[in-house]
């Protein structure tokens, strides 16, 4: 409802209630009064004005009708109360409609459904602190790049690899990296194979089945890819094969089929084998770390070069001032936004962090350097 | 001399007065005896819970310190997270946790570890205590310390370190 529809109903509703309230006989002829309801353009936005006393010129008149009008006046509080609860909400709703609206594009973790639930309380968070209305949008880690290209988003939450191309192509501008696990925020990726299989090194991994995580994640397909370049190994012609699970939570899967012998080894990432202990999925008994790469940033908030340089201070700023006590209203209940979007906090960095994602990308020929 | 009952009377209260007062002369002797004993035993009380600490967490830790000493720092690193899941509270682990993240190369949460584990046990900081890690702990705070620029640093990061630095030079909690 418009705050026009809004004052329409509420003065529809007014005007009838004080057609009652002037019907009041009054004794002295010359005196009259009569009421008007200033409509939003002439009261000022949203308000208006019930009551308009034209000359009372007889003060005994002017007494008595005031009497009158006191006591209908006090008869009528409640509906006075009711009126001026709705103008409020109406004008609440209007201002939170009037408000600029900006999307957020959230890459991907693991599905559509996980990520929305994830950050659904840190975007109402952000829209509190920063005084705009952002709209959550997750976004499929391939698409990401066209629906960005278009300028659907004013701010982008990617994976650091992501970053690292969004910012060599289009020249996003970092906000803030985000902290989660061990490492604070940065993490690592890490090659693993199932304890008593023999293989404990990366040579072992000659002739063996390997699983990746998702193509574009730098601690379970980038990192792990360049150790084993670096370990002699050349995924491309060393393995017996490797493959990349189909569907959503592709990081578990290719723990769990390490694990159930459905692969010789792994890429996976730290933070997951770090989240799975902890949620008593895995045991560290169960498997070896072969080799793990260097600690690189974690997911990242950056924003494309053409948002408003405020908008984006004030974002890194709320961010930074980002406390696990602080709450959001998700679907009429009120939750801890850090705990509920599994955030431990938010750091700056500088871009230079990411020139380790950088090297490990152009030795493994992925984007943004991709040579054919 | 005893001719009838009130005088036998007054005989028995003469002796019962006596008595008493030899009784309260010994009296604070055998309680201070006593409270020698307890000391003693209170002492010795502590004593052997300190050992057995230490044996606990010997016990406790040992696959972990194994894995550290094989050189396997993340395989360490889960072990320790999955032990915490028993014993979330223990000081020791953040102690262990803080060791190797700084080996790992994150020295702010390791500095972040240690603090956590400081607040909960004074000891490790303390050279004479057989859990001491005072020489680790230090070595983390003057590396910090020496970079450059630490004030561009986050909050957390320099309060961590400084409260390490104030345990370290004799600070109370």
């Amino acid at each position: 409802m418009t705050i026009t529809q809004c004052y329409n109903k509420v003065a529809a509703f007014a005007r009838s209630y004080v057609r009652n309230f002037v019907t009041i006989p009054i004794t002295e002829p010359k005196t009259y009064c009569t009421s008007i309801i200033q409509p939003p353009q002439a009261g000022g936005a949203g308000c208006f004005q019930l009551f308009k006393f034209l000359p009372i010129s007889n003060p005994v008149c002017y007494t008595l009708a005031m009497r009158k009008i006191t006591y209908s006046f006090l008869s009528h509080i409640p509906v006075f109360i009711l009126l001026s609860l709705a103008v409020l909400m109406c004008a609440s709703c209007e201002n939170a409609k009037g408000r600029p609206t900006y999307k957020i594009g959230y890459m991907n973790c693991n599905n559509t459904e996980e990520t929305l639930k994830r950050f659904l309380p840190l975007t109402r968070y952000l829209s509190d602190k920063v005084g705009v209305n952002f709209v959550a949008v997750p976004v499929d880690t391939h698409e990401f790049e066209t629906r960005f290209k278009s300028g659907e988003f004013a701010i982008t939450h990617t994976n650091s690899l992501l970053y690292v191309v969004l910012k060599e192509r289009y020249g996003v501008n970092l906000i803030a990296t985000e902290k989660r696990g061990q490492f604070g925020s940065r993490t690592a990726g890490s090659l693993i194979a199932k304890k008593g299989s023999g293989i404990n090194k990366i040579s072992d991994l000659k002739g063996k089945r390997l699983a990746f995580g998702p193509m574009l994640a730098p601690t379970g397909y980038l990192a792990e890819y360049d150790l084993m370049l670096s370990g002699g190994i050349n995924p491309e012609s060393d393995l017996a094969h490797y493959t990349i699970p189909t569907g959503s939570h592709k990081h578990e899967k290719v723990i769990y089929g390490v694990l159930f012998g459905q692969y010789d080894a792994a890429a996976a990432p730290v933070l997951d084998l770090e989240v799975m202990t902890r949620d008593g999925k895995i045991s560290p008994d169960d498997f070896v770390v072969i080799a793990q790469g260097p600690l690189i940033p974690y997911c990242t908030f950056a924003a494309p070069k053409g948002t408003d340089p405020e908008l984006t201070k004030k974002v890194r700023d709320a961010l930074m001032a980002l406390k696990p006590t602080d709450t959001a209203e998700v679907d009429g209940e009120r939750v801890k936004v850090m705990k509920s979007s599994w955030i431990d906090g938010y750091e700056i960095l500088p871009d230079s962090e990411y020139d380790g994602i950088r090297n490990m990308a152009k030795r493994v020929n992925m984007p943004p350097y991709q040579k054919f | 001399m005893t001719h009838d009952n009130l005088d036998r009377s007054l005989w028995i209260v003469l002796i019962a007065v006596v008595a008493a007062t030899l009784a309260l002369s010994f009296l604070p002797a055998s309680n201070q005896s006593a409270e020698t004993q307890m000391t003693g035993g209170r002492a010795n009380d502590q004593k052997l819970l300190r050992e057995a600490r230490i044996l606990i967490i010997q016990r406790r830790y040992e696959p972990v310190e194994t894995l550290i000493k094989l050189g396997q720092n993340q395989q360490a690193l889960l072990k320790l997270e999955e032990i915490s899941r028993s014993y979330p509270a223990d000081p020791h682990a953040y102690i262990l946790r803080g060791e190797l993240l700084s080996a790992m190369g994150a020295p702010a949460e390791a500095a972040s570890s240690f603090a956590q584990g400081v607040k909960l046990e004074g000891g490790y900081v303390d050279k004479n205590s057989p859990l001491s890690k005072r020489a680790a702990i230090s070595r983390l705070v003057e590396a910090e310390l020496s970079k450059p620029n630490p004030g561009s640093s986050p909050q957390s990061r320099i309060n961590d370190i400084r409260y390490l630095q104030s345990r370290l030079a004799g600070g109370c909690e």
